[in-house]
């Protein structure tokens, strides 16, 4: 059993167990492909097919009921439409189809089905001789029926789940990035990254999308993105959010874009033959937070006096070495006499001369001393 | 000779025990050993209302009253979902490759009171949605924040990575969905997320007569 199979089992014993203590719904309504390709995992998800002009496919979805109630569910077919950034999604019922959403034909439009059951519900596609090379998408959807919350005023939510049906019609198949820019916006608590990117092929890519934030000495600090379908001839954007840099300083954000070029290579599938675009990269700098600010200010007041200090010190031994001069030392005179007499500490005399304690000199000996 | 006997019937009486225990224990032993069975249903990808018992409930989103005004200068604000109310997505292994939320709405459909006899739009960006510049006669344009939003992880072990928030979008007669929420490829196979507080603003054209409006959107979740 693989882990993820663990998880999934885990995961919905405590479901199960949790189920019975109320009316808790898990899992609610929704669905998946019936029968999914072994040699493409991405089949367990959507609807994949390869389909030529005229030609008729046959596929399956099976609609699930994992609540605690009976729940009747349509069912319906639309075209995909273009949510903002690019993202993948689902037309209206009411909308007009004209593409994939016109091409299926589903064998119910409406299922009841009591708790945790399901029930595989057929359908048919059809290219027409007419479309256009290339992938086409749509979704199917699912939707519980039940009457809209009344209301007087204001919104009613409505919520569904769609499957995407992604169809290749053979031709002449192209697959084509374009890094379009990236953005670096920055306001009081955090820094967006919102790169772009356009396809000006004729097939939906799955890209992966790398930022990385490096810092002034080139250690990377964080890296964002993922991996996001890109619709035919459109646009994407992305926005990947990080919270201000405590610390702050300059900071450079590079963008790089991945994905599989082979033009026969199915949506899920990879051949290995990998693009990599590289971006612009941006350099920006973030203001620390006000505390850090002074830990900043006061760590370089610190250091800037440390470096006064040593300024001076070394000064004072550069002015000694070529001022003061070889003495001898007369009788009677001991380390403390010396000092007094030149007025010098007498630490500073013991330190140029190398003496160590007990510090004591002898008559005639000679020494570094201040000029008379 | 009595203390003989009484000796062999304490004896039997152990015999008789020992084998009753045994028994219980062969039989105790023969019961571990039956099989269990537990069915589990396939996942899949949902999304729906909950409030923080995860029991499912009817939303919608309600607007403060405002005036009638004379100069297109009013902009209605609320927010999609609260602390005690939020969107629930489930991805019980049905979505391998990311999915997304996306809410929109029809795209003839305006705001209209119980008679639909007064009406103004949502997707019309003429005059900063003011005034009338697409196919219908109405002016007004509504604008969804996902930023505003909070998104967290709905249960352990799941983790917030490769989900995102989409951006800040008005609707327009081009743009008649607007992405809430995005789980990249990387993002967890199996998990629970919730979601709430999505930014909803309308700008209310001048003159619009003393009404009370409402308005459907459709909040869609869909395997990438």
């Amino acid at each position: 059993m693989t882990s993820k199979k663990l998880v999934l089992l885990n995961f919905s014993l405590f479901l199960l167990l949790a189920q019975a203590a109320g009316a808790v719904e898990y899992g609610g309504i929704g669905g998946r492909p019936a029968y999914p390709r072994p040699d493409n995992q991405r089949t367990e998800s959507i609807f994949i097919h390869s389909i030529e002009l005229g030609e008729t496919k046959k596929e399956g979805i099976k609609v699930l009921n994992n609540t605690g109630e009976e729940k009747t569910i349509n069912l319906y077919a639309v075209d995909s439409v273009v949510s903002s950034g690019g993202a993948f999604s689902c037309a209206q019922l009411g909308d007009a189809q004209s593409d994939v959403g016109n091409w299926i034909k589903l064998t119910k439009t409406e299922v009841t089905l009591k708790p945790s059951t399901n029930e595989v519900v057929d359908f048919s596609i059809t290219a027409p001789a007419n479309a256009d090379v290339g992938e086409h998408n749509g979704c199917i959807i699912l939707q519980e029926k039940k009457k809209s919350a009344a209301q007087g005023s204001g919104i009613a939510i409505n919520f569904r789940t769609g499957l995407r049906v992604a169809l290749m019609v053979p031709g002449d198949i192209k697959k084509n990035l374009e890094i379009v820019e990236m953005k670096v916006l920055k306001d009081a608590t955090k820094i967006t990254y919102s790169p772009s990117v356009k396809n000006t092929g004729n097939v939906s890519i799955d890209a992966t999308i790398k930022i990385l934030t490096t810092n002034l000495f080139g250690q990377v600090i964080v890296e964002h993105g993922g991996g996001y379908p890109i619709l035919r001839g459109q646009r994407s954007d992305w926005n990947f959010e990080l919270a201000n840099p405590y610390w702050g300083g300059w900071f450079k954000s590079s963008m790089f874009v991945s994905y599989d070029i082979d033009v026969k290579t199915e949506i899920g599938k990879s051949s290995g033959n990998i693009k990599t675009l590289a971006g612009p990269a941006v350099w920006f700098f973030v203001m620390p937070a006000p505390l850090a600010l002074l830990v900043e200010l006061a760590i370089l007041v610190l250091l800037f006096t440390l470096l006064i200090y040593v300024f001076v010190r070394l000064n004072r031994l550069r002015v000694i070495k070529k001022t003061w001069q070889l003495t001898s030392v007369s009788e009677n005179d001991d380390i403390l006499s010396l000092a007094k007499k030149y007025d010098v500490d007498w630490k500073l005399i013991a330190k140029i001369n190398k003496l160590e304690a007990p510090y004591t000199i002898k008559t005639g000996q000679k020494l570094k001393l201040p000029p008379n | 000779m009595q203390i003989d006997k009484a000796l062999r019937i304490i004896a039997l009486s152990l015999v008789v025990v020992i084998s009753g225990l045994s028994g219980l224990i062969h039989l105790a032993q023969a019961n571990t050993s039956t099989t269990l069975n537990q069915t589990i249903n396939p996942g899949s990808l949902t999304m729906d209302f909950k409030d923080n018992s995860e029991v499912s409930t009817t939303t919608s989103v309600t607007f403060g009253a405002l005036a009638v005004s004379a100069t297109c200068q009013q902009t209605a604000t609320s927010s999609l979902g609260s602390a005690t109310q939020r969107i629930w997505i489930d991805n019980l292994n049905a979505a391998n490759n990311g999915w997304t939320v996306s809410i929109g709405a029809a795209t003839s459909s305006l705001w209209h009171n119980v008679a639909s006899t007064s009406k103004y739009d949502f997707n019309d960006a003429g005059g900063a949605g003011c005034t009338d510049g697409d196919a219908d006669t109405f002016g007004g344009q509504m604008f969804i924040d996902p930023t505003a939003a909070t998104i967290a992880t709905g249960s352990v072990p799941t983790t917030m990575t490769g989900v995102s928030a989409g951006a800040a979008t008005a609707f327009t007669s081009a743009a008649s969905n607007v992405t809430l929420i995005q789980a990249a490829a990387g993002s967890d196979d199996i998990g629970k997320w919730k979601a709430y507080g999505f930014g909803v603003s309308q700008k209310i054209p001048a003159n619009q007569s003393s009404n009370a409006y409402s308005f459907d959107l459709t909040v869609t979740i869909v395997a990438n």
